[in-house]
């Protein structure tokens, strides 16, 4: 049998697997590796495609009464076997079962699409990710920006106690150095993975060195401050480095305390 | 049973993530948050701050 023909058939075996792949990392959570890796994860799609084939054809034999015969298989993928005619009867089958098998494949795509979606949305949900290392997405900026490391074991704290993330961002601008303070609204990555910018709102920075001059606590009214009023993108070659604060806000709701100690805001 | 599914497919958002999301949508009150918790966030004792009518601890995690 021909090898390209071959491969063809294995393609179109492991595609239902392969689709739940690609709708199992479908989200932010995931970071799309370049084409070169096709190969790789085609032989990821092996284990899910072989579950679905077997969930498929017993379904289909529960329902139908229909038995599947595998020999037509193995003649395609293994060649024309040694009885006279194998290929040419395996060939005619698969004309005329060919509506039956292109619905049998395209539904069973349809069917692991929706499986891998809800597959995510399970772990996402019982927070397998975070507590299994072996579950984890691929895009690791995504627990750190967005705080669910801190429901990762041994981890103090917890996730769903976050209210804001704020950020103190190192760059290099034109020889100097200075600090971007402001909340996270967004980042970007690339197809590598690696983190390509950075999002602010509202930031507002200071050159590093008048750190040594005096301490810079305080916002208003100092002037080594400069606000920009507006959203902000640093791109990742002008950072040194990042700070990133979880910050948790909890209603105080009983009226006797004393609030003195409380700072005023508005 | 209707309970339990409700639970597992309702909104996922935290009563903190809310109330960050709240306060956070007045650029105002937004920046001021920012600003305390940099100023506080070389400590570990959480922070109380007014707002209005209503007083928040603020702490920082992790």
């Amino acid at each position: 049998m021909n090898f390209a023909f071959t491969s063809i058939i294995i393609f179109i075996i492991l595609a239902p697997g392969y689709i739940y792949i690609v709708a199992y990392r479908t989200s932010k959570l995931c970071i799309r590796k370049p084409a070169s890796d096709f190969i790789k994860e085609i032989s990821i799609a092996i284990i899910p495609a072989f579950l679905a084939h077997v969930l498929g054809i017993f379904l289909i034999e529960w329902s139908s009464g229909y038995r599947v015969d595998f020999r037509l298989l193995g003649t395609l993928l293994l060649g024309a076997g040694q009885q006279k005619g194998g290929a040419s009867e395996s060939f005619d089958l698969l004309y005329a079962y060919k509506y039956l098998i292109g619905a049998y494949i395209v539904l069973l795509s349809f069917g692991c699409y929706g499986l891998g979606h809800l597959t995510r949305f399970i772990v996402r949900r019982l927070r397998l990710d975070l507590n299994y290392r072996i579950f984890r997405f691929s895009n690791k900026w995504h627990y750190i920006f967005s705080g669910e490391c801190l429901g990762f074991p041994d981890v103090p704290d917890q996730y769903n106690e976050i209210s804001f993330v704020s950020i103190d961002v190192l760059c290099n601008v034109g020889g100097h150095q200075y600090i971007y303070i402001g909340r996270l609204l967004d980042y970007h990555i690339g197809l590598d993975g690696e983190l390509t910018a950075v999002h602010l709102k509202y930031p507002k920075r200071r050159k590093l060195v008048d750190d040594a001059v005096e301490p810079l606590h305080t916002f208003e009214g100092n002037s080594k401050y400069y606000r920009i009023p507006s959203r902000f993108i640093i791109p990742m070659g002008n950072i040194i480095n990042l700070n990133i604060n979880y910050i948790g806000l909890i209603e105080e709701t009983s009226s006797n305390e004393d609030l003195t100690d409380a700072i005023e805001m508005i | 049973m209707s309970k339990l599914l409700s639970k597992f497919f309702g909104k996922s958002k935290s009563k903190a993530k809310l109330l960050g999301e709240e306060l956070m949508a007045d650029p105002i009150i937004g920046r001021a948050l920012v600003d305390i918790s940099l100023r506080h966030g070389q400590g570990v004792e959480p922070v109380r701050v007014r707002i209005k009518d209503k007083v928040y601890l603020m702490k920082k995690l992790g």
